[in-house]
């Protein structure tokens, strides 16, 4: 299948700043993160797969075409842009419905459509609220709604969380998730990694406006090799425990962080999570709990991040 | 994989061999872009400019002027070889006072082109490269350069492309001559200033001290050329580098046109052909002094 | 042949900077190590043609860098020592230029540089000019300004003088990257021993104009007997006796309770443990001590100043 956004040995320069290097990346359907530090180049990027920027070198494709030089591709495309601007006196409906007519709907069609996208953000009863009006919460679901009124196979989602309460976030966490689950190509930038690991296990990392990784978070973590796991587990007798998980190969060190914990470092996750719990059955103890504090997106993030 | 995606994979950090895209460029090009930028930071360049800049609009509405009067009176019987006259003296006292101007922007903009490198210990850098001497010499001259051919040749034929654009019929023949004297002693000008300056800051060590040297040394050596010029020492009119400048484009607008030279230079209608030659040697002199300044500079402060 | 050298001589007036300079060194990463005033910045300057020896023959790796300098300095880095800066340019503009100056295009160039000072750790301050840098960032600058144009071999001219131990750990580290890369071969020059011992794994060393080795690390220190360091819990004169009569070399450390022994080629720490149960003494620290390069350095310089010297006879009665 063709790959529905691709950045080919993509450059930008904005005068001196450096904003992308080199960047060689295809995203396909589902969710995928984007990760980086501030001024790392995600923004960026999604300005560019949304046209609205012509890279210094390398090509971009969306959907197989070039969006700056064909426009038309752009009607396969949602955006949420990461700027808080807006038409402050329209209301929300009025700006959606505004906004989707310009995709080419006719009136009734894009009031139908209209309506829907502010039903599935959960602002179908504030919809007549004036968007001066609304909290920053309110502002971002009605974002959204723009960007998928028009029912576009790939989205795009700048910052898309921020500002929102913590029960929105939820809402618009399961509502990316749908879309992705539709097959549709989400591209989400977001600085709060639990709540992109919440959204997608599929990620890309840039940093100094290089392409770091890209990938599974777990795949990713493991293909770390210098960089073991630990694990801790809470058994009975962490001391029994220990005295066999240091026999295995790939564990490097056991150590009894308190009476009922075990701290195990492995360069194998997937071994030691296979094997640990035989031994602690042979052993006549259960495993309370099992957790590997730096196998999350996380530590992956801090280790992709870090200088060398 | 088969939905096209690139597989998993952590990219590499840290030093990475650089695979150059594009066929490599001459070093002397940013070597001039670069003195140019510097340049442009500082506001005494953007008034420099300005001021070059508000004489040339000057000059070009006097032109205008004068020609559309001309234009619309027509073949009348009132003096037209003065009104057009006075058209070419726009011309001459146009190119006498930008080049003073330009004297004085070129030291303001590229006065420390060589010194500051030479203070600031960049010519080693420089020449840790792969750049020969030529090169560097070059990307300086060519930088420092582009200021006359900004304020002295495009005004000039901006300047001459107005005249001619405007002017009656009957003249147009006249005014299109005008552009090989007119061009040739912008640049001559250009030229000769380039060279100087670049020479004088070979020599010195701060920016500033070679502006200052530069624009008083230009205006002293006019002054007293011409003073003892007056004063019946005939060589020494040779030393001002600007009446040697009018004295070869008399001669070029002579050989064009001798009909109206003689109209309009009449105390100098017939120039010996020796003055001229001296007058462009004077000038050759005096460039070349500059050029080998440099030289002198590089083979001192760099071996090989 | 990285760098080779063929009676490399150069007279600045009465000054004889280099008397005579010959040898060859190869390696990923070259300590050229001495005093200062040993030649080192005059050898560097005569291998980029910057220099004209006044006899001799340099070869660059492989290239006559007397006969062809621009050939060289195209697959040449070099990090001056000192101040020296383009006047008036940003750390950013500097690295970008230097890129420029060695053909590359503007925009090519300006990412290049990125992407060095992303590596020599210049963060934000790199659209600053570099007349405000501190000596440690325009040192980063510097060195970031000798790889822009990916050489095959950058000459690092006193990298870590003047900077605090923080950048100078920073620095040898990204030494080592290098010598650990793709990229280029390093030569890094110094008069701190620490340095080259951290850093690199092939070394020349100058003296008054001279060379006075040349060749890879571990052959400035073969030839030597193992020597290990025993430190016992309390002074125990009795263990310095006890391997004394058993022919055994010993020196006196810094400390009272620290030896030096010197085994004869082929013995283990064996005859050490069993001298030390002998006499009772408590051996608590006992270490094979390579020779260090420090040694090497001081007898290649012939100013080796510690004589090996044998034990006295003990007056003290020992511990029974």
């Amino acid at each position: 299948m063709e790959p529905m956004l691709v950045a080919r040995g993509v450059s930008k320069l904005f005068g001196q700043v450096r904003a992308l290097n080199d960047v060689d990346l295809t995203v396909g359907p589902g969710v995928t993160g984007l990760l980086g530090p501030n001024g790392s180049g995600k923004s960026t990027l999604m300005k560019l797969f949304a046209g609205q920027l012509l890279p210094d070198e390398g090509e971009v494709r969306l959907l197989g075409g070039d969006p700056f030089r064909e426009p038309r591709y752009l009607r396969a495309l949602g955006l949420c842009p990461e700027q808080d601007k807006f038409y402050e006196e329209l209301t929300g409906h009025a700006f959606v419905f505004a906004l989707t007519r310009l995709h080419g709907f006719g009136a009734a069609d894009a009031r139908k459509r209209t309506t829907s996208a502010l039903d599935r953000v959960g602002m179908g009863e504030y919809g007549h609220k004036r968007i001066g009006e609304m909290s920053r919460g309110m502002r971002q679901r009605t974002k959204i709604a723009q960007a998928i009124a028009h029912d576009p196979p790939v989205v795009l989602l700048d910052e898309p969380l921020t500002g929102a309460d913590p029960v929105a976030r939820a809402d618009l966490i399961d509502l990316v998730r749908g879309l992705g689950a539709e097959g549709r190509c989400v591209l989400v930038s977001s600085h709060v990694l639990h709540e992109v690991e919440a959204m997608t296990h599929q990620v890309v990392f840039i940093r100094f406006g290089r392409l770091r990784a890209h990938g599974d978070i777990l795949r990713l973590r493991a293909l770390l090799t210098d960089r073991p796991y630990r694990i801790h587990v809470e058994v009975d007798d962490p001391r029994a425990l220990a005295a066999r998980m240091i026999a295995l190969p790939h564990v490097q060190a056991t150590s009894v962080v308190d009476a009922g914990t075990l701290e195990v470092t492995t360069t194998d996750l997937d071994a030691a999570a296979r094997e640990l719990p035989d031994h602690a059955a042979a052993l006549g103890q259960v495993v309370r709990r099992f957790t590997s504090p730096d196998a999350d997106l996380e530590s992956l993030y801090r280790y992709l991040i870090s200088r060398v | 994989m088969a939905d096209g995606r690139l597989p998993d994979q952590i990219h590499a950090v840290g030093y990475r061999r650089h695979v150059r895209k594009r066929r490599p460029q001459r070093a002397p090009w940013p070597i001039a872009r670069t003195l140019l930028v510097l340049a442009w930071r500082r506001r005494a360049t953007k008034f420099a400019l300005l001021a070059c800049g508000g004489a040339v609009l000057i000059a070009g509405a006097a032109l205008v002027a004068q020609l559309l009067f001309r234009r619309l009176l027509g073949a009348s019987p009132i003096a037209p070889t003065h009104v057009v006259g006075s058209a070419q003296e726009v011309f001459a006292g146009f190119l006498r006072g930008q080049f003073y101007l330009t004297a004085i922007a070129i030291a303001v903009i590229a006065g420390g082109c060589v010194a500051e490198d030479r203070a600031a210990g960049a010519l080693e850098l420089y020449f840790s490269r792969p750049l020969s001497r030529l090169d560097y010499a070059l990307g300086k001259l060519l930088g420092a350069g582009l200021v006359p051919l900004s304020t002295l040749v495009v005004p000039t034929l901006l300047l001459w492309l107005v005249a001619v654009g405007v002017s009656p019929p009957d003249l147009g023949a006249e005014l299109l001559w005008l552009a090989v004297p007119a061009l040739s002693a912008a640049t001559l000008g250009t030229v000769f200033l380039t060279a100087t300056l670049v020479g004088v800051s070979a020599v010195g060590q701060k920016a500033r001290t070679v502006s200052v040297a530069y624009v008083t040394g230009m205006i002293l050596l006019s002054a007293v050329g011409e003073g003892l010029c007056e004063a019946g020492q005939r060589w020494a009119g040779y030393l001002v580098p600007e009446r040697d400048l009018r004295t070869v484009v008399d001669a070029l607008l002579h050989s064009g046109m001798p009909s109206l030279a003689a109209q309009l230079v009449p105390n100098r209608a017939a120039l010996p052909n020796a003055d001229v030659a001296l007058s462009l040697v004077a000038l050759l002199v005096f460039s070349a002094g500059g050029l080998a300044l440099l030289a002198m500079r590089l083979r001192r402060e760099v071996t090989g | 042949m990285l760098l080779s050298f063929q009676g490399v001589r150069k007279q600045f007036g009465t000054t004889m900077a280099l008397a005579g300079v010959t040898g060859a060194v190869d390696g990923r990463a070259v300590g050229l190590l001495g005093p200062n005033g040993a030649g080192k910045t005059t050898l560097m300057k005569v291998c980029l043609g910057l220099i004209r020896p006044d006899a001799g023959s340099v070869s660059v790796m492989g290239m006559d860098a007397v006969r062809d300098p621009n050939a060289v300095r195209h697959r040449l880095g070099y990090s001056a020592e000192g101040p020296g800066r383009m006047p008036g340019l940003s750390g950013l503009e500097s690295v970008a230029f230097a890129a420029e100056l060695c053909g590359l295009r503007y925009r090519e160039a300006l990412l290049r540089a990125h992407d060095m000072l992303d590596l020599v750790g210049l963060d934000e301050s790199r659209y600053r000019p570099v007349e405000t840098y501190s000596t440690g960032m325009h040192q980063r600058v510097k060195v970031a300004m000798a790889l822009v144009h990916d050489p095959d071999l950058v000459l690092l001219d006193e990298p870590t003088s003047g900077l605090d131990p923080e950048s100078r750990d920073e620095l040898l580290d990204l030494v080592v990257h290098l010598r650990d890369s793709d990229g280029p071969a390093v030569v890094l020059s110094t008069h701190l021993l620490h340095d080259v011992e951290r850093t690199c794994d092939a070394v020349m060393i100058m003296q008054n104009g001279e060379v006075r080795f040349a060749g890879p690390l571990r052959d400035l220190q073969v030839g030597r007997a193992s020597e290990y360091e025993v430190r016992t819990a309390l002074p125990t004169p009795a263990l310095a006796e006890h391997l004394a009569a058993r022919g055994v070399r010993v020196t006196l450390g810094g400390r009272a309770d620290v030896l030096m022994v010197g085994l004869p080629d082929g013995d283990g720490p064996e005859a050490i443990w069993a001298a030390a149960s002998a006499c009772g003494a408590s051996v608590v620290h006992l270490k094979a001590r390579a020779a260090s390069l420090e040694d090497a350095f001081l007898e290649a310089v012939g100013m080796r100043p510690a004589v090996p010297v044998s034990w006295p006879r003990p007056a003290v009665v020992p511990r029974g």
